[in-house]
């Protein structure tokens, strides 16, 4: 058996360079299909009507006029009289027809008669939440008490929050639905091909094996696509009730009502610290709400182990659509609590941040000298030290600047997954594992890890993923895939390898633990004048491939990958004190993640985390109407997201000594959306002297805070 | 996303097309560039019996300049209002002002005719036709009839135009020498619709002095307006720092400002005070730097 490993970095001809993604050229040139794209012949479109009432019991439906529309083919009653409806948006009945302005006229001929019921919708007011809110017991460590009442200690108190945010891919979530008999070909919008099988057969009552799930290219998913969702099981019914093929895909409004949101978090926060700026204490009142199931409970105080605290969470139901796992689910809310909480207790302490956060470091535990090194860095590649000023200290004029900073954790240890390798005698290589690319550059990392191994060139390298048919390959959340994936292809590859090996070495007068793979030939080890080109070795298996299977885990054969990473934020920002509006000039991340397979798509994540982080800090909130309980904002046009005009200079450095590359490969996709929202508030009281307290960090927001500072 | 059913209709004339409107009134609307009526369709807020597509009039796509009047058709886009060679040496401020529309989709397809009947009050352009003294030529079915900027928008998304007429044209009169113009807005961060705009005018009489100022807001309230109390205000004085902030503080009196997701009413009063101080001040340093604008 091959010594499981990684090639060392020096070696490496592919693992940890700069390699353009595989499908770039697909994406921008639009062959790329995505589920949005999939056409059957005689499909049918459906659409759902929605509930439009946050909280309402459903007296009675009559679908009989939408039935009888020319073009409509079925209709499917989703949640039937008497049914109680908990959120704006909720799915009541799904229409298919030959086109999609059929299908809406029959939505609006659909007949239901509400009866309303009382709503709360809104969370940031707790004393209105009545008894839906449900506190946690409180939680306590070491004796906050008496580490506040410490005659030294200094202590500082906040409020602070983040909105509730929606999920946004730009494709939206959907299925395609086809029977043939009783098999159900599925072709959904989704970060789990595989998982999604046994979802539709559990719902629809048929056998696994009965259900085929297919797709190349999905548009987003960030953690909302994980399910056979409501409106999926009705897609499938549909194309039974038709014997057709039906096509759902929501539309922008339900996709930012019903399809997945982040939980909000608001908190009342104590700190106390020794006059020279040392942690002692931590007390904090939260609450939050994730729709109906009163949402997640953030870490806090996040990766800063005060020795003592007292936490208490209250988790609020509203009636508003659900919340789902976010890039990075609770992490952004914890540690913009937390680091901001910090922040405002080094101002109160007029001590530089960096030195407060250095100075303390060892509270972060086992990762608290690399957090010192990128710390460091990051104060380097910021100029933090020459630029940085106290509160308010900047320029003169109404447009003030400032810096601020913050610091993450994350797991993101590989994910169970297996991959068939096959070489065949032409010299292709095939892998198959039923994954999925969700815009990470999953399909990049394969064929890198498979090229490393075999000595190939990319090209030779086909990819099958995105079929249920295929070896199990994890499901795409928790960055857990690039870890599974990577290890179980380099598995697969170094036993097709072996197998490869074995067969031809007699040929070259030697055995297989003789030989390697080096740029595209197969030769002796000591003897490079001895050996064949990679398709005249492949050519000696005659008519019969080599194939071999590889997994993740696979304890008794090694660790390719393990968990933890972490990284350093900080940013640079301008306020305009006249007007509220913020701008972010500059931000600096300074991440690590174990080996990076693609050091491209690796920075790709990190950028692309940036500019997510700028969204939720500055512009992007669910703004819910308390009056009728609706969401104002369901649409492109007055929900923003953070485009290229608002993108800062962005420096990354992905931090890659030699610790690092024995890690293995750990995920990366969402531990640098955690920092941003931090990093830019603190910068942004840096700028101007006062806490804004929740994001986002709207210029009404800005402007009030500066009031209330006395400021403006 | 998909209108409810319609019929199309596309006259060959303006006369054809007020016969059509005259005969069928509210249960028509006129498409023009169709970057309001059409997400309107969409959104089944609007579902007109009839779209009147008057979008290949060549008539309504005419730009003359003459001694005294700059004409407009009601067809020009947003984009060629932008770029003209034209445009900008006679009115640079309406090609500031269309350069600030929406973004560049919207500044391709929609129309500065089509804007205007829309009459949104988040719009760019009403405010700059108040500061311009725009006359809109009409055709209706009893010929043609000029209203002038200040009587046009009545009310929100209402103008003087009557469902059987038609914007042909917009008549803008040639400003005198040393005078300086600006738009300045803020845009609500995801639409780009103005939560204030605000256009002004300087002209400078021979002693330096703001001999006419003119200033037009948009997006503060459901009606663009003149703010005639900083006009006054600054008439007759050096058009210096402190006079600018001082006449700009009238910006929102006797307004009651507009209150919405995307602005409190109390920030908008706050804005149209700083934008138009911004205003006036880049109006004013253009009316005393050589270049005209």
């Amino acid at each position: 058996m091959p010594d499981y490993n990684w090639p060392e970095p020096d070696s490496a001809a592919l693992v940890g360079k700069r390699i353009s993604r595989v499908d770039g050229p697909a994406k921008v040139t639009g062959t790329a299909k995505y589920t949005y794209d999939v056409t059957r012949p005689g499909m049918l479109y459906a659409k759902v009507l929605r509930s439009p009432y946050a909280h309402c019991r459903i007296v009675s439906i009559d679908v009989s006029a939408a039935e009888k529309l020319p073009g409509v083919e079925a209709v499917y009653v989703v949640q039937g009289a008497g049914t109680e409806i908990h959120w704006q948006g909720d799915d009541i009945a799904a229409v298919a027809a030959v086109d999609e302005q059929t299908a809406e006229d029959a939505v609006q001929n659909i007949k239901v008669q509400y009866k309303q019921l009382a709503h709360l919708v809104q969370e940031e007011d707790l004393s209105k939440a009545g008894d839906r809110a449900k506190p946690a017991a409180e939680q306590v460590v070491g004796n906050p008490d008496e580490a506040f009442a410490a005659a030294e200690a200094v202590t500082v108190e906040g409020y602070y929050g983040t909105s509730v945010v929606t999920h946004c891919c730009l494709e939206s979530h959907g299925f395609v639905a086809e029977w043939e008999g009783d098999t159900l070909t599925v072709y959904p919008s989704t970060q789990a091909v595989e998982r999604l099988t046994g979802q539709f057969a559990e719902a629809l009552k048929i056998p696994a094996t009965n259900v085929h799930t297919m797709m190349q290219y999905v548009g987003g998913g960030f953690g909302s696509k994980f399910a056979v969702d409501r409106w999926g099981i009705a897609a499938a019914h549909l194309a039974k009730q038709t014997g057709k093929p039906v096509k759902l895909m929501l539309e922008r409004a339900p996709e930012q009502m019903v399809a997945g949101n982040r939980p909000s978090v608001y908190a009342k926060v104590k700190i106390a610290a020794k006059p020279d700026g040392t942690l002692t204490a931590w007390e904090s009142d939260s609450w939050s709400t994730g729709g109906m199931g009163g949402g997640g409970s953030p870490p806090m105080p996040y990766i800063w182990n005060f020795p003592h605290q007292r936490k208490r969470h209250t988790a609020v139901s509203i009636n508003a659509g659900s919340a789902r796992a976010w890039r990075a689910p609770n992490h952004p809310q914890g540690c913009y609590v937390t680091m901001c909480s910090i922040e405002d207790l080094a101002a109160k302490l007029k001590m530089d941040p960096l030195d407060l956060v250095l100075k303390n470091i060892a509270l972060t535990g086992e990762r608290s000298e690399l957090y010192r090194q990128e710390l460091l860095k990051a104060a380097e590649l910021m100029e933090w030290k020459r630029r940085w000023h106290p509160r308010a200290q900047g320029s003169p004029g109404p447009v003030k600047q400032g810096l601020g900073l913050a610091l993450h954790t994350w797991a993101g240890r590989g994910h169970a997954a297996e991959c068939r390798i096959t070489i065949h005698p032409d010299g292709y290589v095939e892998v198959s594992t039923c994954t999925q690319d969700i815009g990470t550059g999953t399909r990049t990392v394969i064929a890198i890890v498979a090229a490393e191994t075999l000595g190939v060139p990319m090209e030779m390298v086909k990819l099958n993923i995105g079929d249920n048919h295929l070896p199990p390959g994890g499901s795409s959340g928790g960055s857990t895939t690039v870890g599974g994936v990577s290890s179980s292809t380099r598995r697969a590859a170094m036993d097709a390898r072996e197998q490869l090996f074995a067969r031809i070495a007699s040929g070259l007068g030697t055995t297989a633990e003789n030989l390697e793979t080096v740029n595209g030939t197969v030769r002796v080890k000591n003897d490079p004048s001895k050996g064949f080109t990679w398709k005249q070795a492949a050519a000696k298996l005659g008519v019969n491939p080599v194939s071999a299977m590889g997994k993740n885990p696979d304890e008794a054969k090694g660790a390719l990958t393990s968990s933890g990473v972490g990284g350093v934020q900080m940013a640079d920002v301008s306020v305009d004190t006249e007007t509220g509006v913020v701008r972010v000039n500059k931000m600096v991340a300074v991440q690590d993640c174990g080996l990076i397979v693609d050091m491209k798509t690796a920075e790709s994540q990190v950028y692309g985390a940036m500019i997510m982080g700028i969204g939720y800090t500055l512009f992007e909130e669910r703004v819910m109407d308390e009056i009728t309980g609706r969401m104002l904002n369901p649409n492109m046009e007055f929900y923003k997201l953070a485009g290229l005009a608002d993108t800062p200079e962005m420096v990354v450095h992905m931090w890659t000594d030699a610790e690092q590359q024995k890690r293995g490969v750990i995920g990366l996709g969402e531990p640098p959306t955690i920092s941003p929202g931090a990093a830019i508030a603190n910068a942004v009281a840096n700028a101007t002297g006062v806490r804004v307290p929740t994001l986002p960090l709207t210029p009404d927001k800005v402007l009030a805070a500066l009031e209330k500072g006395g400021l403006a | 996303m998909f209108p409810a059913n319609f019929n199309y209709v596309r006259p060959n004339n303006i006369r054809e097309a007020v016969q059509f409107l005259n005969e069928h009134k509210d249960d028509a609307k006129v498409l023009a560039g169709g970057q309001s009526l059409i997400p309107m369709m969409k959104l089944r807020l609007a579902a007109p019996e009839f779209l009147v597509d008057i979008g290949r009039l060549p008539e309504l796509k005419e730009i003359d300049l003459d001694d005294a009047v700059l004409t407009i058709g009601s067809l020009i886009r947003h984009a060629d209002i932008e770029t003209a060679d034209l445009i900008a040496r006679a009115c640079p401020l309406l090609a500031e002002t269309a350069a600030e529309i929406g973004d560049a989709q919207v500044r391709n397809r929609g129309t500065i005719g089509g804007s205007l009947a829309h009459a949104d009050p988040s719009a760019d352009l009403p405010a700059t036709m108040l500061v311009l003294d725009a006359r809109f030529s009409v055709a209706g079915p009893d010929g043609r009839r000029i209203i002038m900027a200040e009587d046009f928008f009545t009310d929100v998304m209402t103008t003087a135009l009557r469902p059987n007429e038609i914007l042909v044209s917009i008549e803008i009169p040639k400003m005198s020498r040393r005078t300086g113009c600006a738009y300045v807005k803020m845009h609500q961060q995801a639409s780009g619709f103005a939560i204030v705009g605000v256009a002004s005018l300087i002209t400078l009489g021979r002693n330096g002095r703001a001999e006419d100022v003119r200033v037009g807001i948009n997006g503060v309230s459901g009606v663009p307006y003149r703010a005639h109390a900083v006009e006054e205000s600054l008439r007759g004085k050096p058009v210096d720092e402190r006079n600018i902030a001082e006449a700009a503080a009238l910006a929102a009196q006797g307004v009651e400002p507009l209150s919405d997701i995307h602005a409190s009413s109390e920030y908008r009063r706050e804005m149209a005070t700083v934008y138009a101080r911004r205003s006036l001040q880049r109006a004013a340093q253009r009316a005393s730097a050589p270049q005209r604008h």
